[in-house]
Parts: C-alpha cells; sequence; structure tokens
C-alpha cells in the first residue's frame, strides 16, 4: 500500500494550458508510479466527474477527482502551475489538488487524508504556504503528517 | 439562528467534507449555531438527531445524491443550495437565508 501523499506526486511551476493537458499528465504519472493501472480511464474519469459540477473552488485552486475500478492505491497529486489554466466558462485555476480514489479496498483512513486535504484548501494560510513554497518538498512538508492521520 | 445542515456529493470524499468545514467556519464567523451531518463514502457523520431537527430553525440541504434519513427533516423550512456554491460562498449563502427566515 502506497502512501496517499507522496513528494514524488507534488510538482510547481508546471507549463500546462489546458485542462487535458493537466488530466493526461495527471493520470501518465499515476500509471507510471504504479498507482493506476489505465491511464484512459482516469482521464475519463476526471471528464466525467467535472460534468456533474466544476471542481473549482475559489482563488485559483481545483480539486479534480475521480473514483474507477483501474485506481490502485488512494493518491493525491499536487500541481502548482505557472500560469491559469480555463477550467470552465467563468473559471481559472492555477493550483490543483487531484485526487485519484480506488473504486474498492478503499480504506476508511485513505478517505480520511482525502477529506482532510480538501479541508485544508478552505485554510488560508495553508494555501499561501503552498503558493510560496520554492519546491516539492517543501510542499510535500506542509502535507506529509497527513499520511499519518487515523 | 439555529441551522442543521446535511451534505453528500457524488463521490463522497471531497465536496462532501469541503461543504461541512464550509458552513461550519461560515457560520461561527457569522454567529450562528449549525450542526452539519456529512453523508459520504464514510457513511453519516456527525449525524443530526431528531431533538436537533426539532430546534432548528432551517434545514440546509447540500446534496447531489439521495441521501439517508431524509424523512427526519418533513415538516421543517428546507433550503436546497448546490454543494459548490455552499463550498464557494458559504457566508453569502447563510446570509440569503438569514434574511428569508429573520424577516418572516
Amino acid at each position: 500500500m502506497k502512501n496517499v501523499v507522496a513528494e514524488e506526486l507534488i510538482f510547481v511551476d508546471t507549463t500546462f494550458n489546458s485542462q487535458k493537458d493537466l488530466f493526461e499528465f495527471i493520470a501518465e504519472t499515476a500509471f507510471g508510479l504504479s498507482r493506476t493501472s489505465d491511464i484512459r480511464s482516469v482521464v475519463d474519469g476526471f471528464y466525467h466527474r467535472e460534468g456533474e459540477y466544476s471542481t473549482a473552488m475559489n482563488d485559483g485552486i481545483a480539486i479534480p477527482h475521480c473514483r474507477t475500478e483501474s485506481i490502485l492505491d488512494a493518491s493525491v497529486v499536487i500541481i502548482r502551475n505557472s500560469e491559469k489554466v480555463i477550467w470552465t466558462e467563468d473559471e481559472e485555476c492555477d493550483l490543483f489538488f487531484a485526487l485519484l480514489v480506488p473504486e474498492s479496498n478503499l480504506n476508511q483512513m485513505h478517505i480520511r487524508i482525502l477529506a482532510q486535504i480538501a479541508q485544508l484548501l478552505l485554510e488560508d494560510e495553508f494555501v499561501a504556504q503552498v503558493r510560496s513554497a520554492n519546491d516539492p518538498s517543501q510542499i510535500f512538508d506542509l502535507v506529509k503528517e497527513l499520511n499519518k492521520v487515523l | 439562528m439555529k441551522i442543521v445542515a446535511v451534505c453528500a456529493c457524488p463521490t463522497g470524499v471531497a465536496h462532501t467534507y469541503l461543504a461541512k468545514r464550509s458552513l461550519e467556519k461560515a457560520a461561527e464567523k457569522l454567529g450562528h449555531q449549525i450542526k452539519v451531518e456529512a453523508q459520504g463514502a464514510l457513511g453519516i457523520e456527525n449525524e443530526i438527531s431528531l431533538q436537533e431537527v426539532r430546534e432548528a430553525d432551517v434545514v440546509i440541504l447540500a446534496v447531489e445524491v439521495g441521501i439517508a434519513k431524509r424523512d427526519r427533516f418533513e415538516g421543517k423550512p428546507i433550503v436546497n443550495i448546490p454543494i459548490q456554491t455552499v463550498v464557494k460562498s458559504p457566508e453569502t449563502v447563510l446570509k440569503k437565508i438569514e434574511e428569508k427566515f429573520l424577516s418572516r
């Protein structure tokens, strides 16, 4: 079982300019780290979820997420893009906390961690620290304690 | 005001808990009493009792999926709000409810 939060899942100063590129990168990253067995179903899962209602929050943050059979380990992919990406007609985002949720075998602790990460995004201080971090390891330091949440 | 609220989203891992925290923070700031029940992937958490329903001035339902135990709220003033609106502008939501219910 892999940790939900990991430094290898954190990226800063990326240059994505569309939601599509971002979704594909997240899915490919998860695939490369054996966290999903299938790229396409993860990308489709993100689109399906956005189709229900946008996952954009305030302050340029979005929390795309999907729950599919192909996801092997609950994971959070954190991306701080260098520019805003058009999310919907009236939303642009540059900070992404993507949640990958296994369809089955999802344990309570993992749900708790994913929920806590989402709630952290409502704390201005946390968001400011993520925005001002110099590199992925600094962001990881802000969230790594969550792996121990019970 | 005394408010009870239920949050439930399709995946049950993100917006359910985001909305819960958003409402709690906004209520505290605006001086309302609130109890927010989450119906997510962990099942029912922070369940609202019948006594709490009875005492509540208003029920907020921020639910995008069918919820359990909805019949508890029969006969109470219910406000249905998209869960995303609750996450994005919880204070506006509460202020509108305040205007509507305090002017009665």
